[in-house]
């Protein structure tokens, strides 16, 4: 997970939705709603009276889809290669799925613990809609446990463990529009692990002429994601390494079922755009990236755009220094020769890398400084200014 | 009354063991490799030398049941009885002090997953902090506590906060949550409960008797899932290495004085949930202060009852509770695995 989510009490939430322009009635609606211990304290909760769903601030238990019930009560889920086997009472490894009676219950529905507008080059997307805001939310829960997670403070926690928000979706894709956003992002923590609540969302989305994307890591199951590319109009994929070793041991995933949701969403004709955290000595082994690179261009061809991130130590990887900047300048120029036409070098403010080069003639097309984009030089309907070559994207037309 | 190793324990009528005095008689003591808490009670105790023994007391009667609750007066003797003798002392008094002293917060972990028929009775959890208070420890020191509100509230608890007398609370109230830093232990990183790393001294682990559908067996050393932010992380493989791991964590492992596994109601097959068609009476309190050594005792019960109806064994069942062996093996060490070097007293 690369894109860190800032924290946001809710105070801050609605503050800042005011001022970007959200709905009066989703804040008056938000504000008439005290966060979880406030409301508990209010109630005589930590007295004697128990503590509901609600007062823990989850605010809508759904069932969920893409789950077979078993023998005894057990349920597995099949949104995501896990394939969690969960007993009577007990969660699926996300920490935001809870069986109960046989039943398999979703405890992040409308339940968001980060809502912000972000720039969608923080993503970050760079070739779609470059400038536009997106409206970018996340629950509680992931089915990784990545070792650098950025937002582990969320995406490893449980959905009672987190300041959470109410926010329907019909609420969020009006907060979306009322804050001039072109987007809904489905982000921060992993997406894949709220899968009702993103599906429903986007489809309100939709109904508001928004778009929608999903920042992910790519561990979903076809059936799920087929489903899914319906109402999505771009996937950004953190790829974490091009190998099964650092998948097992750094994330607690695996590398074949994100290569085959690569491979499916290029299928599906899905705007992807992928990330690779190089993180020193454990995946800046040239010869993986070239394998990697070598990967991409068979199968997914050399329009893709590949994002090189830096490392930050955090979390369970604080031994590690920040990844220099010559590593990052080297993985780049690997996946070049091997004939990508879009590598970007990120986290890594000012550099030339930031920009977008024409893969024709070479100019520069779109001039960004980290997260702003200062000139454009795609047309709307996607072609270079210069010599009008194809630029894969979306780009607004 | 008859001291022996392993399964082959013979019974000690209650009766028999109260008239005489059979604590004194057996001379019992605590394991040589026990350290002393700074505050004079007893740390968590596993065997020191490859020759120690760990003690395991069953302190069972037919009669502790009476209707749909448990006997007050029985279960208090049950308890006290096993305590005085894993304790070595002849006074209820002495024998508490043993692991608790006045100045001790201490938690008591309740595992409340499986509702109000597969928790630990509130009548043994009373027992249990009457006990405490025997050692002087006032009440209000005190404190009931398992992950979150609802589930006490499911098991019957009534959450008490209020700083008045024993409290009562989860973790996920406002007036705990969880560390803000990490603990790491082994493979597990996780954020430890409030109530065990800052609010209390000393803890008793209180579990239940039950099989687990990935783990094999829920008892002692699997309670401590209850008391970290990300259990869910850690049920592959078994849940081994993980379960040995979180026990291991000085908030939690190091700071458990004794265990107190409720066995009146016990389940063979399907849990972690309560499945009526597969538990039973059991009618004991297994008392030790050796987490590993009471789960090896619990996993051959839970054998012999799986045998007794027709199920596989656990190993069969791909379920082998290899965590039990885990806690007992190097670095860990929490206590002994090995039948062996468990010394099984039962008292009635």
């Amino acid at each position: 997970m690369n894109e860190r989510a800032d924290r946001t009490s809710r105070r801050e939430f609605l503050l800042k939705a005011g001022a970007a322009g959200a709905s009066l009635p989703l804040a008056a609606r938000a504000s008439s709603i005290p966060a979880p211990a406030a409301r508990a304290a209010a109630s005589g909760g930590d007295k004697q009276n128990p503590i509901t769903d609600e007062q823990r601030g989850i605010f809508a238990v759904m069932e969920v889809p893409f789950y077979e019930k078993l023998k005894n009560r057990v349920v597995e889920c099949q949104v995501c290669p896990k394939k969690c086997k969960v007993g009577d009472q007990e969660r699926g490894y996300c920490g935001n799925k809870e069986n109960r009676k046989g039943k398999y219950y979703t405890l992040a529905y409308a339940n968001p613990c980060a809502v912000h507008n972000d720039p969608i080059e923080k993503k970050p997307l760079f070739h779609f809609l470059p400038g536009t805001i997106a409206a970018s939310i996340s629950t509680a829960g992931c089915n990784f446990n990545c070792k650098f997670c950025q937002n582990w403070d969320i995406s490893q926690s449980r959905p009672e463990q987190t300041p959470n928000v109410r926010l329907m979706p019909d609420e969020l894709a009006r907060f979306a529009r009322n804050s001039s956003a072109h987007t809904i992002a489905y982000t921060y923590g992993e997406p894949v692990v709220f899968y009702r609540y993103m599906y429903d969302c986007a489809v309100e989305g939709k109904k508001a002429s928004l778009k929608n994307v999903m920042i992910t890591n790519g561990y979903i199951n076809e059936k799920p994601l087929r489903e899914l590319c319906k109402v999505l109009d771009a996937v950004k994929v953190d790829f974490k390494a091009y190998t099964d070793k650092f998948y097992r041991e750094t994330c607690d995933g695996e590398l074949k079922p994100v290569l085959d949701t690569l491979v499916l969403l290029k299928e599906l004709n899905t705007w992807c755009e992928m990330v690779y955290l190089v993180v020193p000595t454990l995946n800046d082994d040239v010869k993986d990236i070239r394998a990697m690179s070598k990967w991409i261009m068979k199968n997914l061809g050399p329009d893709v755009p590949l994002h090189f991130t830096r490392f930050h130590p955090i979390y369970m990887m604080t031994n590690l220094p920040r990844t220099p900047v010559n590593t990052l300048e080297r993985a780049r120029e690997t996946a070049l020769e091997a004939g990508l036409h879009y590598v970007y070098l990120g986290n890594v403010p000012g550099h030339e890398a930031e920009n977008t080069f024409c893969h024709k003639c070479g100019k520069r097309l779109v001039v960004r400084s980290q997260y702003f984009v200062s000139e454009n030089n795609v047309t709307a309907r996607g072609a270079c200014r210069f010599c009008s070559a194809a630029i894969p994207g979306v780009w607004g037309g | 009354m008859n001291v022996l190793s392993g399964d082959s324990a013979k019974r000690i009528p209650r009766r028999d063991f109260i008239r005489a005095g059979v604590i004194a008689a057996a001379g019992l003591s605590i394991p040589p490799g026990c350290a002393r808490a700074e505050t004079g009670a007893e740390k968590n105790t596993a065997p020191a030398r490859p020759g120690d023994k760990s003690t395991v007391v069953i302190a069972r009667n037919e009669k502790v049941w009476n209707g749909s609750s448990l006997d007050e007066t029985l279960t208090g003797e049950l308890l006290f009885g096993a305590v005085r003798i894993i304790s070595g002392e002849k006074s209820d008094k002495a024998a508490w002090k043993r692991f608790f002293s006045p100045f001790d917060q201490v938690g008591v972990k309740v595992n409340c997953l499986g509702g109000r028929s597969l928790s630990p009775r509130e009548e043994l959890v009373n027992a249990v902090c009457a006990g405490i208070q025997e050692a002087g420890v006032p009440p209000t020191s005190i404190l009931i506590w398992d992950s979150n509100d609802r589930d006490l509230r499911k098991a019957g608890y009534r959450i008490r906060a209020d700083g008045g007398g024993i409290g009562c609370f989860g973790t996920d109230n406002p007036r705990a949550g969880y560390d803000r830093e990490l603990t790491s232990a082994g493979q597990v990183a996780s954020r430890v409960s409030r109530i065990a790393s800052t609010m209390c001294s000393a803890l008793v682990n209180v579990p239940v008797l039950k099989d687990h559908d990935l783990a094999g067996v829920s008892c002692s050393l699997k309670n401590y899932y209850g008391a970290i932010h990300n259990p869910n992380k850690y049920h592959a493989n078994g849940c081994d290495p993980f379960i040995a791991d979180v026990y291991s964590m000085p908030a939690l492992g190091g700071k458990t004085r004794l265990v107190v596994c409720d066995a009146t109601t016990a389940q063979y097959n399907g849990g972690p949930g309560f499945k009526s068609h597969w538990s039973w009476r059991h009618n004991a309190i297994i008392v030790s202060t050796d987490p590993v050594a009471l789960d090896t005792v619990a996993l051959s019960i839970i054998e012999r009852k799986r045998r007794e109806n027709g199920l596989p064994t656990l190993a069969e069942a791909e379920r082998p509770a290899r965590h039990v062996l885990s806690a007992a093996a190097p670095p860990r060490n929490l206590g002994a695995a090995d039948m062996k070097r468990i010394k099984i007293i039962e008292i009635s």
